[in-house]
């Protein structure tokens, strides 16, 4: 059992702590409830870029000192963005815990962005476009299947955003994100380490908790109709080896019917006696590489099927394995060993999880974010014990429906040259 | 409202003790390592063969050979075939991975600590009793293909092949350790027999086990189950050139790159060389942290890229030190200069005290976070053991550090930095790399990777 404590800040921030005593540092989470979702049409990719602005200097840290003064300190740092949410976090020595609350809550406190850092994390985020996206293998299945995936609301654009509109933001635009998202009823601040709960509840109200509680407009309505054909399209990539990828959008994170396809994904796919492996890898060596996942997100989450072929395969062999795969699902279920060894599996996997207090931390800020309920990170394994096989197949049928989804086949550009 | 215009105060550092573990050398020559940890009811268990991707050198044309005898492992012994093997395996919620680099293989997995005893043996029976199925060995071999067929799609790995190749060429290090696809295609099932004979013996292997597990238990089993065989080759020593006058400049293709992918740098030391933790202090300076003085540069101030790093990558018979970046094609050129200019300013200056002291206290802060897990404490241990360094290191590690001076510093840039010998390797767009790229030397164009 995960302990931890709760305790509201006088501005209403929500502070979370679990004490961990294997090693002397703690860790400091701060996550705010704004991701690329909750930005506007055309000014998407603002909720990343402020990530990176975040550690650019504050009013009382001098522009590019943050993590001078961290690492100074045996400290680091690093960040995330999602669809849904921002998530910071900071790593320092438990002695010098104020010390990082001190540099963390400035940047909150007061508007931390200057024209010039603004200016060269732009460029930056360009180069990451670059590198994860464009420049990358398969680099743009984010965007090429996000946008036919969700066509009214902001899950329809890549959380990198666009191009243009990254290029275009002036500080006036992220002045006005920031007074907008990050606000204390929009944080939550999760502490997990070598921590004494009391002296931990006392310095977060004496650095966060004079963060003015301001109201904002919150965020925009969340509206998404929904998908109910089959798209399917061929991209063009600079790859050596087609793939083919199909997504569903199924419901959102937290749901039942997510565990439930959690649960199908995790059985269909995990460990090499997986149907998944054995029909597409192994069995057929139709590819090199197979797997199904579940991407979880506020307000819907998406079922993928990845696969990626092997020299001398085409997609046609795959796509008719893939969908027999699924089919068989809707109407048979999962077996009942198939189902003992993925939770078998999800036990196993979430001892390792809990053992760094850095995941610890990010698991218990994303559960109070979303579900209010940080007991959840205790029930991540009891939570798939329940399903039985009529829950499992009414399921794969309703969300994993083939006349209801996106297809991507990725095709190599040119045809390849001997180069092996 | 408080005042934030200073710093609080900052405490000292708690000591951290590197965690208790047990050596153990049985009577068939297999050595032990066993850390407790009772916090959570699952256990890891390594088993590590002193042999890797270098001995496949000694095969001509069939590097790979490790790689793909460690990935047949579960393909079939006397007694299971593939399915019944991996059914097992994922029924006890097992995670388990095979692999080799250049100097070891390894299989290892992680379980539940009630699942321990029946995986144990499994894994043991993989050791010891494969058979290497030749139609399993086709379909592996063809899986290994496909998948370093589209590792060439990545820049990344276009310009770090092409370095590894001209460094270490003519050398066990010169290939990437899963082979490539044609040396693949020259492996037969009687070489990885053979591979499996020669190197899967107890006194050429290391088993680490960490967790909650009654350690005399474990004993009794590897005892039982790994025995008999002698390593009988001998470790082949190479000769290492080590030192390439000038600088050359490699470029290999990647159609329509929107970056260049840049891999830089020259021979280093091997892990046992008495300056290891001297090269390690040198580069958390220079490009080992967020802070350091080439992510600062090239991203932080120029926003030339989305990162740089820098490693001394050390090995048993040698090493290598590097520069890794992606940055736009039209600034490469720029990126070059840049990395050359600071690594002469490491070797001509000294470092500030304040630069200086904040290595050594961002090195002893963060140096707990590395043995958070009893994992990560493992793999520490058994990097150890393969390397023959003293099982103390650790104990001494952060005083060694914390008693370098700027003078060391120096020292051991002007040993270890040589920016006139660089191999410059590049992939993107060819014939703008060259121009880019053209200052620094003649360029090579690589059509084949290694």
């Amino acid at each position: 059992m995960i302990e931890f404590r709760e305790h509201t800040l006088k501005n209403g921030m929500r502070l979370v702590m679990s004490r961990q005593k294997v090693i002397p540092n703690v860790i400091i989470n701060t996550s705010f409830r704004v991701g690329s979702k909750d930005e506007e049409p055309e000014k998407t990719g603002i909720s990343h870029l402020f990530e990176h602005l975040m550690f650019t200097g504050s009013e009382n840290v001098p522009q590019g000192m943050f993590d001078e003064i961290l690492n100074a300190n045996g400290g680091e740092s690093n960040a995330f963005t999602t669809q849904d949410y921002t998530s910071y976090y900071l790593s320092i020595p438990s002695t010098r815990i104020e010390l990082g609350m001190w540099l963390d809550s400035d940047r909150i406190a007061s508007f931390p962005v200057n024209q010039e850092s603004l200016e060269i994390q732009k460029k930056v985020v360009l180069e990451e476009k670059k590198q994860v996206h464009d420049n990358s293998p398969f680099g743009s299945l984010e965007p090429e299947s996000h946008k036919r995936l969700f066509t009214k609301s902001g899950y329809r654009w890549p959380i990198i955003g666009d191009e243009k509109h990254v290029k275009n933001f002036k500080l006036e635009d992220v002045k006005d994100f920031f007074y907008r998202y990050y606000v204390p009823s929009n944080t939550v601040l999760t502490v997990a380490g070598d921590i004494d709960y009391d002296e931990t509840i006392r310095l977060a109200e004496k650095y966060y908790g004079g963060i003015p509680a301001v109201k904002t407009n919150g965020r925009p309505v969340y509206e998404e109709v929904p998908l109910d054909s089959v798209s399917e399209d061929t991209i063009k990539d600079n790859i050596a080896l087609p793939a083919r990828f199909l997504f569903y959008r199924v419901p959102e994170a937290g749901s039942k019917d997510y565990y439930v396809l959690k649960l199908i994904s995790a059985a269909l796919s995990s460990g090499e006696s997986s149907r998944v492996y054995r029909s597409l890898v192994s069995g057929t060596g139709t590819a090199s590489e197979a797997y199904t996942l579940v991407s979880g997100m506020e307000r819907a989450s998406i079922f993928s099927f990845n696969c990626f072929l092997s020299e001398g395969k085409n997609i046609a062999e795959a796509s008719a394995i893939m969908d027999d795969i699924l089919e068989d699902v809707s109407e048979n279920g999962l077996k009942e060993e198939e189902i003992v060894k993925s939770v078998n599996k999800v036990e196993t996997s979430y001892y390792f999880k809990i053992q760094t207090s850095l995941r610890l931390a990010e698991s218990l800020s994303y559960y109070k974010m979303f579900f209010d309920d940080c007991s959840m990170i205790n029930k991540e394994v009891e939570r798939f014990r329940i399903f039985d096989n009529e829950t499992i197949k009414k399921s794969a049928r309703q969300h994993l429906n083939k006349g209801n989804r996106v297809i991507l086949n990725y095709v190599p550009k040119r045809k390849r040259v001997g180069n092996d | 409202m408080i005042d934030r215009s200073s710093m609080p105060a900052i405490g000292g550092l708690k000591d951290v003790l590197f965690p208790p573990f047990r050596e153990y050398t049985h009577g068939s020559g297999l050595k032990s390592l066993f850390i407790k940890d009772n916090r959570f009811p699952v256990i890891t268990c390594r088993l590590l063969v002193k042999s890797g991707s270098y001995r496949d050198f000694f095969r001509k044309g069939k590097s790979g050979l490790a790689t793909l005898t460690a990935e047949m492992l579960n393909k079939g012994t006397f007694k299971k075939n593939n399915d019944e093997i991996t059914r097992l395996i994922d029924f006890n919620g097992a995670l388990i991975s095979t692999g080799a680099g250049y100097d070891a293989s390894y299989i290892s997995f992680s379980c539940l600590k009630k699942n321990f005893d029946v995986m144990f043996g499994l894994v043991s029976e993989l050791v010891g009793e494969s058979v290497f199925p030749e139609d399993e060995l086709t379909q592996k071999r063809n899986q290994i293909i496909s998948s370093l067929i589209s590792l060439q799609d990545e820049g990344a790995y276009l310009a770090e092949r092409a370095f590894y190749s001209a460094l270490y060429e003519g050398t066990p290090y010169e290939t990437d350790p899963d082979g490539t696809p044609d040396s693949l295609k020259n492996i037969k099932r009687d070489d990885v027999v053979e591979f499996k004979n020669e190197n899967y013996v107890p006194s050429n292997m290391i088993l680490c086990v960490v967790g909650d597990f009654d350690e005399d238990k474990v004993i009794k089993a590897a005892d039982r189950n790994f025995t008999g065989g002698d390593m009988k080759i001998p470790v082949n020593g190479f000769e290492f050139r080590g030192k390439h006058p000038g600088r050359r400049v490699y470029i290999a293709e990647k159609k329509d790159a929107k970056q260049a992918s840049l891999h830089i740098g020259h021979a280093g030391i091997h892990r046992g060389h008495p300056d290891f933790v001297k090269t390690m202090f040198l580069n958390a300076l220079f490009g080992g942290m967020f802070t350091s003085r080439i992510n600062k540069n090239l991203r932080e101030e120029k926003g030339l890229t989305y990162g740089a790093r820098t490693s001394f990558n050390c090995l048993k018979h040698s090493g290598d030190f590097s520069v890794e970046t992606e940055v736009n094609g039209d600034k490469s050129g720029l990126a070059v200069r840049e990395i050359i200019k600071e690594m002469n300013d490491m070797r001509e200056n000294p470092v500030s005290d304040k630069e200086l002291e904040s290595a050594k206290s961002y090195i002893s802060g963060n140096f707990p976070l590395q043995l958070e897990t009893s994992n990560s404490v493992a793999g520490k241990l058994l990097s150890l053991e393969l390397y023959g360094a003293k099982k103390d290191f650790y104990d001494h590690y952060l005083s060694t550090i914390n008693s370098l001076t700027a003078d060391d510093v120096t020292e051991t840039a002007r040993k270890y930095f040589r920016p006139d010998e660089l191999i410059i390797a590049a992939a993107g767009s060819r014939l703008d790399l060259a121009e880019q790229l053209k200052e620094f030397g003649d360029s090579e164009f690589i059509d084949k990777v290694k």
